[in-house]
């Protein structure tokens, strides 16, 4: 075994040994030396590190050194003598944010990373009060996609979208355009980003350190239609908003707070709390059913039959293959993702329960997610016009709902979702991290295929944080192969192995944001501390852990709703209510290979 | 084969070439054929001279006569009066300025004199675009000494020894370059030739590729050799035309002869380049910034290390060399380390091509060795200040550069010495200034080429400048504060020791040599409200003498903004809120009753 | 064209183009020794051209290093037919009036020694 290189060096006056290779920046962390970043973006243990060295907050002294090194792009050698806040070094760093400021719109107090924002919180560090070198600012058009807002002004140049939107997500719709003063991060020939091949995922607004990158906000209408008397409000919560929302009341990552969540919205005035898990639980039903069938048709030879199944609960994945993969939009599972199950089972069954009409229904979604807000704004969603999901919010969003209607989120008591739309199993808990909704589908797809009772309902080799991951399940003698990937760029490597026919898989699950809908983009900003997005992780299993049914097919308002509306898993009204098809968006992406 | 008695060389350099040179030559040609002499007279046209000043130059060979400003209709008289009469053409010969004597030899010229010209050997000698002309001039024996005689190692070890360091700027050791290149370990590497001449002014790269392409190309095989590489690139702007169509014409040359291409002098050794095109961004020049431009990327530099001698194009081990420095190499390994590393000084060694430029006598091209000094350049080869006006300042290194007073002109210079005073040697640009450069404006004129050539990745270079270009464009209206001065001080300290690369690490480099070395001006400026050389407009102040004035209203009724006002044979007054200093006042007026302060 | 394989290849090309060149670069060296002959009218008339000719021909025959110019009036009231003027790499120069072929041969062999 090759030894490890260890290299001794000294950071104000602190003797330290580390690896060779390692940073300054990494290399001062180690003896809890914190030296402040701003371009530097880690998505630990995803292979995506941006640290294009250019917003140079992070630079430091290095003993006969002329200039100044920055550390999150220096590797640290033998002898060397670091110091992180010599006269010079706070002197710069000062300059260089101010700097950054006398270019940056001081519209603080109405922007959407206001408190959130990196830079406002290095500027307050660095006790920055008035700002010496005024002058001309450079200015940019606002762009709204359905899901995104790009205020340009506000972009430092930091590359940390265009780093997740271009080696995370593979996706390519940023880059830097422009030269010098006029320098920034937009789309090719600055086109709309809704024209540009975008694919609405959101990781770039997860990733921008101010409020160049945001999500469209819907709160207002929410609130207005909260306030129309004639409006029945029903709220649905995807999985993965439990374990996340926490953090914005000061809770440690990956806190449960299923029980407040609830209680806070039906303080808001939603009149029905439902759960997107109980449509989690439907999408099991009609995805298992359609990939047992696809399964059992290929296996009999049936050439009409294509394998693999891949989910399609993700519409930023959805978006993704409808962009890139136009040949292979008869692959994913025709079901739709849950929030929009839920959308269909409430703007139908619910209210023919309820009596009233599908206009004055107002379904609103509190997702982890960007992209859910394009997904709901589809045509094919829509009936006569009117969505099957009017609003979809992100968990922050909810986060600033709850705080503007003054409600104390911590001090409040664990309440339950309302029934019959609220219940739920383990297994559409998981939906929330990378390879849960393909381990909920094994769970149900194996009782149903092999009649047996699923003694284990735990299958650890699906679970996981790498990237691209592969296993196989035994259906009682069947071998069953199964691929799952998270971020879009790992997503790409799986499917070009099969479009090659170097794999073969039966089902795959694809997520777009990294650790899937745990790490996505409409949760509370994580700003490069991956590990709260691996709490959030574990959490979600605990949560399912704790659910006195994990298979998807037990929950009985499922079997219910079966019974009482929809006949049978992938019947003809499931086929009407809850499947989808997909559209070929590849002319985007030619625009922009001109 | 013909041997030519006599050889008319007309200069085919681009500031020639846009007075017809190619025209004067074409009537040579034609009446040497009229006189039956198209066998004894040969007439090439050929790269640069250098001498831009008196251009279009031609120069007749062996009479080593060089006539000056000539026009095409001058062929005729040439031919007869010279060619055929042995009578030299008294009105076309050059005035030596220090003497007021024509001076008939170019090498009796001051221009010439104290040149040293190896990376220029060729240009002005030589049709660039016939590479048997270069092959007579022992080219491609390098390349040959090298394949055949001598080890990569030795290769490197001659180029070490000699001395020769890049010319594009920075002044890296080439030898350690090259050393680093080869012994990285990797399938593929790269040559490449960095010919993305950005700065204003410098023609130096371009007159080589157009003089002496194969030089150059002969060098990127040798350093191919050296380091084991297979594959040369010539990353070009362009906006050059004519060198990338002579490059061209040398390359397919060098390929019929088996110059470049497979088994090299049956050696076994392969080498070939291709052209890539730059958009001449000036921060390509950066040899990272270039490299991710020739792989299609955006052209902004990257952090070193890696270097690109490690990972360089496609991820592979890339040696960058400039036009200027590979030009060098042919006749290092001919003539040996000892003769290069005897030019020069102690700490840069050989020669250095310089554009001369500004208001002195003599601007063009010229290739002197390191260690001459300022006031050689300035008063002997560049003839000194035009007009007899008085030297004020000297800014080498391009826009990047300092600005160097009387104080430095007797410093050998070297890339340590013009640094040490506060500048650079850069690519070699020299912009000779006289009592009527601003010095605050000099600086803001730098500052406004940085911002527009900043590729805008690191904050402090793409706000910082563009900050320290509008505290300058402060000053120079008149408004600026002694606080401004310290902040314009400051913040170059903190882009110099921030920027990323060498763009942003020189570029406040005009500010801070001028707040060191006008310091006064920048004072008279603030707290005077003066521009004592009388650039900055909102300084300037006109004034009518009522003594003076007989109130013929011309001033008023001339004056574009009505900003004069007066009665009719009654002294006339300036509005100075409305005035916008354009002077027509003063050039109407027939009393010499206006002034301007 | 001939692909150039050897150095022997490059020589020969070398000095087939070389002697084309000679006299437009040899001009630079100075480490030659100079033949100027002059050609103003009177020496044109008296046969100067000639001479030219012929000193360019024989020295490249007798392999003799000089580069041979033409220059105007060589000193002041100085009318004599064909004058040459001999100058050496040190800067010394020696005229010679009346020169002919046989006293050309001379001057010639003075610098062959």
């Amino acid at each position: 075994m090759e030894m490890e290189q260890l290299v001794n060096l000294t950071i104000d006056n602190k003797q330290v040994q580390v690896a060779k290779g390692t940073t300054i920046l990494k290399a001062a962390a180690s003896i809890g030396i914190k030296i402040p970043t701003l371009c530097y973006y880690e998505l630990k243990g995803q292979g995506i590190e941006n640290k294009p060295g250019c917003c140079r907050v992070c630079v430091v002294e290095v003993e006969g050194k002329g200039n100044l090194a920055p550390a999150c792009a220096t590797n640290v050698s033998e002898g060397m003598v670091v110091k992180t806040h010599s006269l010079k070094v706070v002197n710069a760093r000062r300059t260089v944010v101010e700097l950054m400021l006398s270019d940056h719109p001081a519209s603080c107090l109405t922007c959407a990373k206001s408190g959130k924002c990196e830079l406002q919180t290095l500027a307050q560090e660095l006790g920055i009060r008035d700002i010496t070198f005024k002058g001309e600012q450079s200015t940019y058009r606002k762009d709204l996609s359905p899901a995104i807002i790009r205020d340009v002004n506000k972009c430092i140049m930091c590359r940390r979208c265009e780093t997740v939107c271009n080696k995370l997500q593979t996706v390519g719709a940023l880059s830097a355009v422009n030269r010098g003063f006029m320098a920034v991060v937009a789309t090719a020939f600055e086109q709309d980003l809704a024209k540009s091949p975008c694919v609405m995922c959101g990781q770039c607004v997860q990733a921008c350190p101010v409020g160049a990158l945001a999500e469209v906000d819907h709160t207002r209408q929410v609130i207005n239609a909260l306030n129309d008397p004639k409006k029945t409000v029903v709220v649905q919560t995807a999985p993965a908003v439990r374990v996340a929302i926490g953090e914005e009341f000061g809770l440690t990552p990956g806190t449960r707070v299923t029980g407040k969540m609830a209680a806070a919205l039906r303080r808001i005035g939603f009149d029905y709390v439902f759960d997107t898990d109980f449509a989690a639980d439907l999408t099991i039903m009609e995805e298992g059913t359609e990939m047992l069938g696809r399964i059992d048709k290929y296996m009999k030879g049936d050439k009409s039959v294509k394998l693999p199944i891949m989910t399609s609960c993700c519409p930023g994945w959805v978006n993704f293959f409808e962009t890139y993969y136009p040949d292979m939009l008869d692959i994913p599972s025709t079901a739709k993702s849950p929030m929009q199950m839920f959308g269909a089972v409430a703007k139908s069954y619910w209210v023919e329960k309820l009596g009233i009409k599908r206009e004055d229904m107002v379904v609103v979604s509190i997702m982890p997610c960007v992209a859910k807000k394009f997904e709901c704004q589809r045509d094919e969603f829509k009936t006569d016009g009117n969505p099957d999901v009017d609003y979809s919010l992100t968990t922050r969003e909810l986060a600033e709902l709850i705080k503007q209607f003054n409600i104390d989120f911590n001090s409040l008591p664990d309440e339950d979702f309302d029934n019959p739309l609220g219940a739920s199993t383990g297994a559409a808990v998981i939906f929330g991290a990378t390879g849960g909704v393909i381990e909920a589908a094994t769970r149900t797809a194996y009782e149903l295929f092999t009649g047996k009772t699923l003694e284990k309902v735990d299958f650890n080799e699906l679970r996981g944080m790498d990237g691209v991951r592969e296993a196989t399940v035994d259906f009682n003698g069947t071998p069953i192969h199964i691929g799952i990937a998270h971020g879009l760029g790992n997503a790409r490597k799986l499917l070009d192995k099969v479009k090659e026919g170097k794999e073969f898989f039966h089902a795959i699950e694809v997520m777009a944001c990294p650790g899937g809908c745990v790490g996505g983009a409409g949760q509370p900003y994580h700003h490069g501390d991956f590990t709260k997005v691996e709490r959030r992780f574990a959490a979600i299993y605990e949560e399912d852990k704790d659910k006195p049914l994990r298979k998807s097919h037990e929950n009985p308002y499922i079997q219910q709703l079966y019974k009482e509306y929809l006949g049978e898993p992938c019947g003809e009204k499931s086929h009407h209510l809850l499947h989808t098809h997909y559209f070929d968006k590849s002319d985007k992406v030619e625009f922009v290979k001109e | 084969m013909t041997k030519y008695k006599m050889h008319i060389l007309v200069c085919g350099g681009p500031g020639c070439s846009a007075s017809k040179s190619e025209q004067i030559a074409a009537n040579l040609r034609s009446h040497l054929q009229q006189e039956g002499l198209e066998k004894e007279v040969n007439v090439v046209l050929t790269g640069c001279f250098g001498f831009c000043e008196a251009g279009p130059i031609i120069k007749i060979m062996p009479d080593n006569v060089f006539y000056v400003k000539v026009q095409p209709e001058d062929a005729k008289e040439i031919v007869n009066e010279h060619i055929i009469k042995g009578r030299m053409v008294e009105r076309l010969l050059y005035t030596e300025p220090s003497n007021g004597q024509k001076t008939p030899l170019d090498t009796d010229t001051d221009f010439y004199k104290k040149q040293v010209r190896i990376a220029l050997r060729n240009c002005g000698l030589i049709d660039p675009e016939n590479i048997e002309e270069y092959i007579a001039l022992d080219g491609y024996k390098a390349l040959a000494t090298c394949l055949t005689d001598y080890t990569p190692e030795k290769v490197i070890e001659i180029v070490s020894a000699s001395g020769l360091s890049g010319r594009g700027g920075a002044g890296f050791p080439t030898g350690r370059k090259w050393a680093a290149t080869a012994k990285s370990k990797a399938e593929q590497k790269y040559i490449v030739c960095n010919a993305d001449e950005g700065d204003p002014g410098a023609f130096m790269d371009r007159s080589i590729l157009e003089g002496d392409p194969h030089s150059v190309l002969e060098a990127m095989a040798i350093a191919g050799y050296a380091v084991g590489a297979d594959k040369g690139l010539i990353y070009i702007r362009a906006e050059y035309p004519l060198a990338i169509h002579r490059l061209q014409i040398a390359l397919d040359q060098a390929r019929e002869k088996g110059l470049l291409g497979k088994d090299i002098f049956s050696t076994g050794f392969n080498f070939d380049i291709e052209l890539r095109y730059g958009a001449g961004a000036f921060v390509c020049g950066e040899a990272t910034a270039l490299i991710h431009s020739m792989e299609g990327l955006r052209g902004e530099p990257t952090m070193k290390p890696p270097r690109t001698s490690d990972k360089g194009y496609l991820g592979m081990p890339t040696n960058v060399n400039n036009v200027e420095t590979y030009a060098n190499v042919p006749a290092i390994i001919l003539k040996g380390a000892d003769w290069f590393s005897s030019i020069g000084t102690e700490n840069s060694k050989g020669t250095k091509v310089f554009a001369l430029a500004g208001q002195i006598k003599n601007v063009g091209l010229i290739e002197v060795p390191m260690g001459i000094t300022l006031r050689e350049i300035i008063y002997e080869i560049g003839g000194g200040m035009k007009g007899g006006k008085k030297f004020k300042a000297i800014q080498t290194g391009g826009p990047s550069g300092g600005c160097l007073t009387e104080k430095h002109l007797d410093i050998p210079i070297d890339y340590k010495s013009l640094s040490d005073a506060g500048s650079m040697m850069g690519s070699g640009g020299m912009v000779i200034m006289d009592e009527s450069s601003c010095m605050v404006s000099i600086a803001k004129f730098y500052l406004d080429f940085t911002v527009e050539e900043s590729c805008g990745k690191c904050t402090p270079c793409r706000i910082g400048n563009k900050r320290l270009y509008e505290l300058l464009d402060k000053i120079t209206q008149g408004k600026g504060t002694m606080e401004d001065l310290d902040n314009l001080r400051n913040l170059s300290h903190v882009i110099k020791d921030t920027s990323l690369c060498g763009l942003g690490q020189s570029s406040p480099n005009p500010v801070l040599s001028t707040l060191d070395n006008f310091w006064d001006e920048y004072v008279e400026h603030v707290k005077e409200h003066k521009c004592r050389a009388g650039v900055c407009k909102a300084l300037m102040k006109y004034e009518i003498n009522p003594e003076v004035c007989v109130g013929c209203t011309a001033c008023a009724r001339n004056c574009p903004v009505n900003a004069i006002k007066g009665e009719k044979k009654q002294a006339h007054q300036i509005n100075q809120e409305a005035c916008i200093k354009c002077g027509t006042c003063m050039e109407k007026c027939k009393f010499g009753a206006i002034s301007v302060k | 064209m001939a692909q150039i394989k050897t150095l022997a290849d490059l020589q020969a090309v070398k000095e087939r183009v070389y002697a084309t060149m000679k006299t437009r670069v040899e001009a630079f060296d100075k480490s030659l020794s100079q033949i100027r002959i002059a050609m103003a009218t009177s020496g044109i008339s008296a046969g100067a051209k000639e001479i030219f000719d012929y000193m360019i021909e024989k020295t490249d025959e007798r392999q003799i290093k000089a580069v041979i110019t033409q220059t105007g009036v060589i000193a002041e009231g100085n009318n004599q037919p064909v004058v040459v003027e001999v100058v050496m790499p040190d800067g010394q120069s020696k005229i010679y009036e009346n020169v002919d072929k046989k006293s050309a041969d001379a001057i010639m062999d003075s610098l062959k020694a």
